[in-house]
Parts: structure tokens; sequence; C-alpha cells
């Protein structure tokens, strides 16, 4: 009966002990589950529904070299900033969203990824991203992972600015190889 | 049952101190075992259990500092606590009153000291209300309601008598 009396009488401290202990774990584990830009490869994407951890397991499966980590950050209305959206390397958007995001997107020269037989999705005469779900045949890439909405094309692009690239380690471009051959 | 009664000895000061001693080794060893626990758990997260780990992260730092604040609230410093009082009473000449006690069920708590329970003691004349030490009250209950020989150092019941008893 006291202990129950001594914790009563203290109900402030063990909630404020609580929370201080989410807000401060919260942030080492963003710390300990994040890595530079550098050293990860971030797959934005924008659809029904995404199974992100799945998905990031099976791509880091054939992680290419000097890649720490590779991220999945699904579509969130929660998302406190565009922070992550705007770093990310790989963005899988649906077909009414391209022109939202066409200022990240960066060209493709032909050849110079293993895109198979995919239709590509061009632009003012450059390569912009390649179809990754067609609505017209219901077939699409990682499909096991990432529910398509039925009715809408997607595309995979490539940021601008990743780091990943041709010009960089290429990576990034290995992954997305890797992610169109997923079931 | 007419002997008298000394609330408080040297020999408490000693056994107080080993008590503060245990419990502050108590509160390190949880602190450091709450604290290795979260890290062990943040070196084995992966990325298929990133959640999982923080989740139970939160669970076991928020358990164990529950505890530590816990042990640390009504363990060390009520010890603590404990032994100043002790200490003060053991120092300070008592003075001698007589009169009818009677153990009453108001409690204080007196910030950064000990919890205290009210006493009446009736001479006649007047009712005095004394405070006496809230872990000392079983060893007044056989004195309720029976006229009594108290010993008062600082406000505080110090030692207890049958009501000739020379304290």
């Amino acid at each position: 009966m006291r202990i129950f009396k001594n914790i009563f009488s203290q109900l402030h401290r063990w909630i404020l002990w609580a929370l201080i202990s989410a807000v401060f774990w919260g942030w080492i584990f963003q710390l300990v589950t994040n890595t530079t830009p550098a050293h990860k490869i971030v797959l934005y994407t924008s659809v029904e529904s995404c199974e992100d951890k799945a998905l990031a397991l099976a791509l880091e499966e054939d992680r290419p070299e000097g890649i720490k980590m590779i991220k999945v950050h699904p579509f969130s209305y929660a998302m406190f900033d565009d922070g992550e959206l705007l770093s990310a390397d790989l963005y899988v958007v649906s077909a009414p969203e391209v022109e939202e995001y066409r200022s990240s997107f960066a060209a493709m020269e032909e050849g110079s990824w293993d895109w198979g037989d995919r239709e590509l999705y061009r632009l003012d005469g450059q390569i912009l991203g390649v179809k990754i779900y067609d609505a017209a045949t219901g077939e699409g890439a990682a499909k096991s992972y990432l529910g398509y909405a039925p009715d809408t094309d997607y595309y995979l692009f490539f940021n601008v600015a990743s780091l990943h690239l041709g010009d960089g380690d290429g990576a990034a471009l290995r992954v997305a190889e890797h992610l169109l051959k997923l079931p | 049952m007419e002997t008298t009664q000394k609330l408080y000895s040297p020999a408490d000061l000693p056994r107080l101190e080993k008590k503060i001693k245990r419990e502050r080794t108590l509160i390190w060893a949880l602190a450091g075992l709450t604290l290795a626990a979260c890290i062990l758990l943040a070196c084995l997260t992966n990325t298929a259990n990133a959640e999982e780990m923080e989740l139970a992260a939160i669970v076991c730092s928020t358990v164990g500092g529950w505890l530590v604040i816990y042990r640390r609230l009504f363990g060390l410093l009520e010890a603590r606590y404990e032994l100043q009082h002790a200490r003060y009473l053991l120092e300070t000449p008592g003075d001698i009153l007589r009169g009818r006690l009677s153990i009453t069920k108001e409690r204080l708590r007196i910030k950064n000291s000990i919890r205290i329970r009210i006493l009446l003691l009736e001479d006649g004349e007047q009712t005095r209300r004394l405070k006496v030490n809230e872990t000392r009250v079983k060893a007044l209950r056989p004195w309720d309601g029976r006229q009594v020989t108290v010993e008062l150092a600082g406000g505080y019941v110090a030692g207890i008598g049958g009501a000739d008893a020379d304290l």
C-alpha cells in the first residue's frame, strides 16, 4: 500500500522521465540508424503502400561497394520537413506527380545503366526516368513491396543532386537496376 | 511495560550510514545496468530490427530510470534524512514532559526531511502537539492512551517511559 502511495505522490517525475527517455533514445537511434549521404542510398516512394523495411532489406542484399545503408522513405503526410525527400537519390512517383518534382530529376544518358526494355519518360528530348509500373498491363517491379495505384503509371527517377550517379560512384544506378529486378 | 525506551541510540548512526552506502551502490548498479542494456540494444540494431530495438531501448531506459528515481527518493534520500534527524536528536539536549499520550493519524512530510506523525500529550492543563519520526511510531504503540514521561528534543519525541520514569 505504501509503495503505491509513494508512486502516486511522484507521478509527475515518472511521466517526465518517460518523456525524456523517449526523446533521448529516439534521437540516439536516429543517429545510430543513419549515416552520411556519401554512404547511403535513399529511395523515396510515393505509392499507395510500401513495405519499406522489407524493401530496404531486399535492396541491401546486393549493396554496392562503399554503401553502408539503403533507406526507403515512403511518402507520409506526417513528414516534418522535406529534407529527406529532397536529398533522396531515387524517386518512385506516379505520372501525375512528375511535374511536382520535375526540377529534382536528373537527365540520364542512354546506355548509362541497364533499364532493360522498359518504357522511358522523356521530357524536352531528355530521358528523365523509366516506367516502373504500367497501369495498362498491371506489370511492375518490386510489386511485393510497393503497392501501386492500379490505374496510374509509376516512374523511377534519379535526383540531380545525388552523389551516386554516373559521374559519382554509380551506386544509385546499381540500386535502381536491382530494384527493377525485384519481384 | 514500565521500562523506559530511547527511540534513538548512537548505534543507529553506523546502521544508517551503511544503509546509505548500500542504497548508493544499488542506484549506481541499476543506472549502469540500464545504460549498458540500452547501449547493447543500440549496438545490435540493423535495418530489420531498428524500430523494435528503439522501442526496447526506450522501455528499458524508462523502467530502469523509474527504479533509479524510486530508490533515490524513497531509499537513499530517506536514509539520509533519517541519519540527519538521528544525529540532531542525539546532539540536542531533551526536555522532560509528562501526560497522557495519544497517537493521532495525522501525518506530515517536512520538505527535505523525515515523515512525521503528530502525537497529543494531555497533562490536565493543556494539550501539546508533539512530533515523532513516522518510522518510530511502532515503538510508541504500547504507550498509546497511557500516562507517560516523554523526552522531547527539538520538538521531537526522543524517548518514552512510564509516568514516573526517569529518562
